[in-house]
């Protein structure tokens, strides 16, 4: 498959998190405000990108020619935390308004499948160089564009008039699974 | 074996990158950690703040603060009191 396509196959088509349901936690955890939401998309998208390139390179420099390629999730998720890490220090000292917003949420990238997700099925696509920054940045991108509009939703549902049983998190999961719908076309 | 190995060479530079991060970017101020540590320390939240650390960055800014922090009472309150160079009122 060429690169193109495969950005545009996971930004949209096969969509992370709609379609392969990866990083539902801070979907459904950061998407209360609209820049909330955003800003959230962004980091996720810069550690996945990062954190891609980073084990992309280990994989096929260092694990598999020392034959050692079992060790891949442990190595992976070691790089992803320590990407996480390093990203929280930048926004701490250049944006802290955002990191302050972000709380909680931004450790919790390490923890956010979506990233360890894309890592590990970039090894098992068996993807080459240019392929795996298509679904990379692709995957990512969809995930940015799915929290905002996400996001965007719930903002118009909290002034509307929505029973009392529903309100809150029970309508936002039930709007995530219709744009799921919408998403594998059953719509 | 080797997968041993490897692992901890990566550990080993990931963290080096991260500790040298952290000590080019965020210079802590030495006064945060003296602060923090005559802070009674239970991150009980009831000066407001969510840990004692944020109590002790508001203190930095700000020294009267420092009469918030409830379970700070007794001889420690009056440590804090002596390092902050504020006489107790009568």
């Amino acid at each position: 498959m060429s690169p193109i396509s495969i950005f545009v196959t996971s930004v949209l088509a096969q969509n992370i998190i709609l379609t392969k349901f990866l990083g539902i936690c801070p979907f459904i955890g950061a998407s209360n405000k609209e820049k909330n939401a955003f800003h959230m998309g962004l980091s996720v998208m810069l550690v996945i990108t990062l954190s891609s390139i980073i084990t992309y390179v280990i994989y096929h420099f260092v694990l598999v020619p020392t034959n050692t390629t079992y060790l891949r999730t442990t190595m992976f998720v070691l790089v992803i935390a320590s990407m996480v890490q390093l990203m929280e220090l930048f926004l701490k000292k250049y944006l802290p308004g955002i990191h302050k917003t972000m709380g909680l949420y931004l450790p919790l990238i390490a923890t956010n499948c979506a990233v360890l997700g894309v890592t590990l099925l970039n090894i098992n696509n068996d993807f080459n160089f240019l392929q795996m920054l298509a679904f990379s940045v692709g995957s990512s991108l969809g995930y940015l564009l799915i929290i905002y509009i996400f996001a965007t939703i719930r903002e118009r549902l909290e002034t509307s008039d929505i029973s009392k049983s529903f309100d809150g998190i029970p309508i936002a999961l039930l709007t995530a699974a219709i744009m799921s719908l919408v998403f594998v076309r059953y719509l | 074996m080797i997968g041993i190995f490897i692992l901890t060479a990566l550990a080993f530079v990931l963290s080096f990158v991260l500790v040298v991060v952290d000590a080019r970017l965020n210079k802590v101020d030495g006064r945060l950690r003296e602060i923090e540590s005559l802070l009674p320390g239970y991150n009980c939240g009831s000066c407001g703040f969510s840990w004692c650390r944020a109590m002790s960055e508001e203190i930095l800014k700000n020294k009267d603060i420092y009469i918030k922090c409830r379970p700070l009472r007794g001889k420690a309150k009056k440590e804090m009191e002596d390092y902050l160079g504020i006489e107790e009122v009568k």
